[in-house]
């Protein structure tokens, strides 16, 4: 655990916001709060090939007061992955694609208060090879605060991560696992969470849950990319010969996303 | 039986509870309205060698189907010993047809008695569950006098036989000549399965034991048993008692035709065994009527009154002669009516040769208006015939319709049938296929055909309501085994809410529905006839007005509780359970829950701006139907942008532009959780491309949710969005975007 106070020294001022008592802490570089405590960790430091990979980004509002943090668009624009390849090269400055329609990446944290997100780290980068990687992570430094300053966050946390060959009976394991929490969970963000983890499985053991997942209206869209990334990485003829004849009906779709990647093509709106 | 359902799977229970499923894979689709034949001894055989220590000399045996709902399978199990004459037949119970959601004290009433001294027996009780049970057997005698229950623990799919001598040990002279068996246990109906017969192997003499289901057994009048302070305990409660009345169609009496190929000399004399289950006296009030094409006269018997418990073998060789029937030859069918609840009388009845050997057991049968009848199997093959005894038991004339069913399912034959009040028709399946006159439609039964079903409706279908009581037998002239068949009250098979479970968004009327499925598989939607209820009034109402809003529900508050639709139609809803007892109800309801969800709401445009980089940013936020963001967590929203043409991708304008977007583009994927209540949208120029031309397109946007249940709607939209480039006076060029009269623009384009 970092905190950031510590780590930056004399970089965050906080600043009193006279609204409805609330606080908003703005990170600058004048003055060194220590009212915000942030980490990341990998939630587990090894993982199968193929295996989803999350980072756990922890937040904590250790003030008395009510502070607002700015994510970026759909809470992942403002995170950028760097990876150490196991040949030891570095991938560097990965970001999302957040264009468009999406979440609003304010969080609001009450005194006290701490935040969890599970950052799907496959979002960023797909490890396709087994062996053993550095994850580095960072909160970009431009982060809008309700005043209007900007600020830089603190600085990366280097994560090992070690990806062991592929296990067929774990990724199974755990794709089953995803599809049930997809198919089952309450809540609709939990379920749509473990949908897209899903989706980034690029293995051939996720088609046959990623189709039964498409039977589903609210995880339709998010099942048939999941398809298409494993119809780009294994080939169309590796899913259609895993999909049953009535899921048959999902090919037309596959290829269509499969055109819409060739193509390069991605939200605007 | 018409149509059969999609699949059916015979397993067979063998002891030590170890299953085995004759067919693998599951056997192709039953056609509608066929008929099929299984050997359990042949399917044994086959059995794989694993199993083959499992087999012993008897099991059990399921079928398994698949359909929309149940009833639309009948399935007879009888087991034939033909160098002893000997046959017992059953009908499959249709699991979770019987009863109601929830396990409760099911009980069970049989009877036994004995048509001469060496008239033994069994009894055997099968575990259909996965799960042990225990049963409670107490044998009852003739008077009532009970004997100590015995608790049989039963593994899962287990059988256990228990020998009738041995169970009826401790009853003293008279108490052992008829009595009764109660059966009990804490679950659903259809758990255990109990089978009972009747034998005398010496003679040949064989007779099925009747058990029925007399669920609440008798809370009513004086509870001196553990059996009912049980089901006061488990809070159940009697409905006020009711007029029934029983019925056996076509029993034998005197000489048979002797086209029916009996050896010379055979005569019948009819017996009817009736038991009393409550605890109070019953009083019968019997009738006979002669078995004529006709208008048959009624004959009054002297009433019965059993006292509580009591089992009796009715003389009916005094009653006879007393009516100056003694000479009689023909059929007879014969009633007795009482008030009380369904189940609290027994009755066993037939007709047994001077000798013992042939049995003609009638299945007994609620004397009541119905949709349909139903014979599960006829057969007319390897020396067997079918006797089928159609009898009007109103006062008015019937007119019915009698569809044959061809085995497998290639056709049907179509027999008008006009009955007289109170007029019986006999029908010899072998006889009338041996006719080979065309029905109305020019069909005739096809050449060797071994058997079928049949069904007996209003010409007009199962739509109207008809008075008729079937008897049916199948017998073996050369090997002297006579066996009832599976009479059915076609009907009702399942009341559904549907959809189920259902969605209804928070405060905005949503309509739901109600259908009936047929035990011959058809369907009707009885929305604008049930009785509609809701659980919790202050989750959801349900309006209830005839010709108005029937099954509209209307959410007040989140969150889920049960509908409920009550089929109230002057016509009974009747529930086949195929075991000669149409077991009815005055009404049937079927259940359902509705979730009622909080859906996104006020959705609103919080801000726009023109962003760096020809971006043009929107804030849009919204609230919740209920007031409260957090009742959104079954709700996401999103955007869905069309492009110009059904092209995916859209390729933009190039030049000057090289970009292409999913057409539609549904973003973002996953989509907002509703419980954010806040979203932004950035519309970008793309990428531009040299040399630029003037060039213009729009899109159309519009923003949706979606819940659990699939409850969606358009929350704003359609907006479109333009985008150009266009080249300025002084010759340079610019990009602009409109949406919702806001802008953005890259001017100049570098």
């Amino acid at each position: 655990m970092a905190t950031l106070g510590t780590k930056l020294s004399a970089a965050f001022m906080l600043v009193a916001f006279p609204l409805a008592g609330m606080a908003i802490v703005v990170f600058g570089r004048s003055q060194a709060p220590k009212q915000l405590e942030s980490s990341f960790t990998l939630t587990r430091s090894a993982v199968t090939l193929h295996e989803p990979v999350y980072v756990r980004f922890t937040l904590r509002n250790t003030s008395a007061e009510v502070v607002q943090v700015d994510l970026g668009k759909n809470r992942r624009s403002s995170f950028q992955f760097s990876i150490r390849t196991p040949s030891g090269s570095w991938v560097r400055s990965l970001q999302v694609d957040e264009a468009g329609f999406g979440r609003r990446g304010m969080v609001k944290l009450d005194p006290g208060e701490t935040y969890r997100q599970d950052l799907l780290v496959n979002l960023w980068y797909q490890f396709a090879k087994p062996g053993r990687y550095v994850v580095e992570v960072k909160v970009l430094g431009a982060l809008r605060a309700a005043s209007g300053a900007t600020i830089n966050f603190p600085g990366s946390e280097r994560l090992p991560l070690w990806v062991r060959p592929r296990d067929a009976k774990q990724l199974e394991a755990v794709c089953a696992s995803l599809a049930k929490t997809a198919s089952t969970a309450t809540n609709a963000d939990k379920a749509l969470g473990a949908a897209l983890a899903l989706s980034y499985v690029d293995d051939s053991a996720a088609v046959a849950y990623l189709a039964r997942l498409a039977a589903r209206p609210a995880l339709r869209s998010l099942a048939i990319d999941g398809l298409a990334r494993v119809a780009k990485a294994e080939g169309l003829d590796t899913v259609t010969s895993r999909l049953t004849a009535r899921q048959a009906e999902l090919v037309p779709l596959i290829k269509s996303k499969l055109r819409e990647a060739e193509a390069g093509a991605r939200a605007m709106d | 039986m018409p149509s059969i359902g999609s699949v059916s799977t015979p397993a067979f229970f063998t002891r030590p509870s170890a299953s085995y499923s004759s067919l693998e894979p599951p056997s192709p689709n039953r056609s509608p309205t066929a008929v099929a034949d299984i050997s359990v001894n042949q399917a044994l055989e086959r059995a794989p060698v694993s199993l083959a220590s499992h087999v012993s000399a008897y099991g059990s045996a399921a079928l398994k189907y698949m359909y929309q709902a149940p009833g639309v399978v009948v399935g007879d199990l009888m087991m034939v010993d033909v160098p002893r004459s000997l046959v017992f037949t059953n009908g499959f119970a249709g699991m979770g047809m019987m009863g109601g959601d929830m396990p409760e004290l099911q009980t069970l009433e049989g009877v036994w008695w004995k048509h001469d001294a060496g008239v033994g027996g069994f009894l055997s009780l099968t575990n259909t569950t996965s799960a042990p049970v225990t049963v409670g057997v107490r044998v009852l005698g003739a008077h009532g006098l009970p004997l100590p229950n015995q608790s049989v623990n039963l593994g899962p799919h287990a059988a256990q036989m228990f020998d009738l001598a041995s169970l009826t040990a401790g009853l003293p002279g008279l108490e052992n000549q008829e009595g009764g068996v109660r059966i009990q246990y804490q679950g659903m109906m259809g758990d255990v399965i109990p089978v009972g017969g009747l034998e005398n192997d010496s003679e040949g003499y064989s007779a099925d034991m009747p058990i029925w289901p007399h669920n609440p057994p008798d809370t009513h009048g004086k509870k001196h048993d553990s059996v009912s302070q049980n089901n006061e305990a488990a809070g159940m409660t009697m409905p006020s008692p009711v007029p029934w009345t029983l019925g056996a169609v076509g029993i034998m009496k005197g000489y048979p035709d002797p086209a029916m190929g009996f050896p010379g000399g055979t005569h019948f004399t009819p017996y009817i065994t009736l038991r009393n289950t409550s605890s109070t006296p019953l009083l019968l009030k019997p009738a006979l009527y002669l078995a004529t094409t006709g208008e048959s006269k009624t004959f009054s018997m002297p009433n019965e009154v059993l006292a509580p418990y009591e089992t009796r073998q009715v003389d009916m060789a005094k009653r006879l002669k007393d009516l100056n029937l003694t000479d009689f030859n023909g059929n007879i069918n014969v009633t007795y009516s009482f008030v009380g609840q369904q189940g609290d009388l027994i009755m066993a009845p037939g007709s047994v040769d001077q000798t013992g050997n042939y049995v003609f057991q009638v299945l007994a049968q609620t004397v009541n208006p119905g949709w349909a009848r139903d014979v599960g199997a006829w057969t007319v093959a390897g020396g067997y015939d079918t006797m089928l005894t159609l009898w009007n038991p109103s006062n008015t004339t019937e007119d019915l319709m009698a569809i044959f069913y061809f085995p497998d399912g290639s056709g049907q034959y179509q027999l008008p049938v006009h009955l007289a009040a109170r007029a019986s028709m006999g029908i010899d399946m072998a006889q009338l296929i041996a006719l080979s006159e065309p029905d109305a439609k020019g069909h005739t039964f096809p050449a060797g055909i071994s058997g079928g079903s049949v069904e007996f409706t209003s010409p007009q279908g199962m739509s109207t309501t008809i008075n008729l009581s079937v008897g049916a037998a199948e017998f073996n002239i050369e090997n002297a085994t006579c066996s009832s068949c599976c009479i059915c009250c076609g009907g009702i098979s399942q009341i559904l809410v549907c959809p189920n479970p259902g969605y209804c968004p928070y405060n905005v009327p949503e309509q739901m529905y109600a259908e009936v499925y047929f035990t011959n598989g058809g369907s009707a939607d009885i929305t604008g006839e049930a009785n509609w209820s809701t659980g919790n009034g202050t989750i959801a109402t349900v309006g209830n007005t005839r010709g108005g809003n029937k099954g509209i529900v209307t959410g007040h508050a989140v969150g889920s509780t049960t509908l409920s639709a009550q089929f109230t139609s002057t016509m009974a809803a009747q529930f086949c359970i195929c075991n000669g007892y149409c077991y009815t109800r005055s009404s049937g309801t079927g259940s359902g829950s509705i979730s009622v969800e909080a859906t996104p709401t006020n959705f609103h445009q919080v801000d726009e701006s023109a962003e760096a980089g020809g971006v043009l940013h929107f804030d849009y936020a919204w609230g919740s139907s209920s007031g409260n963001l957090a009742d959104l967590t079954n709700c996401t929203v999103n955007e869905k942008v069309s492009y110009p043409g059904t092209q995916n991708p859209y390729v933009w304008p190039d030049p000057p532009w090289n970009t292409a977007t999913p057409n539609p583009t549904i973003a973002p994927n996953p989509p907002v959780p509703g419980t954010d209540g806040a979203a932004s949208d950035n519309h970008s120029p793309g990428t531009f491309v040299k040399p630029y031309q003037a060039a213009n397109f729009n899109a159309s946007q519009i923003y949706q949710y979606s819940c659990t249940g699939g409850i969606s709607g358009t929350l704003m939209g359609p907006l479109t969005i333009s985008r150009s480039v266009s080249q300025n006076s002084n010759g340079t060029w610019k990009y602009m975007i409109t949406k919702s009269g806001a802008s953005a623009s890259i001017n100049p384009l570098p």
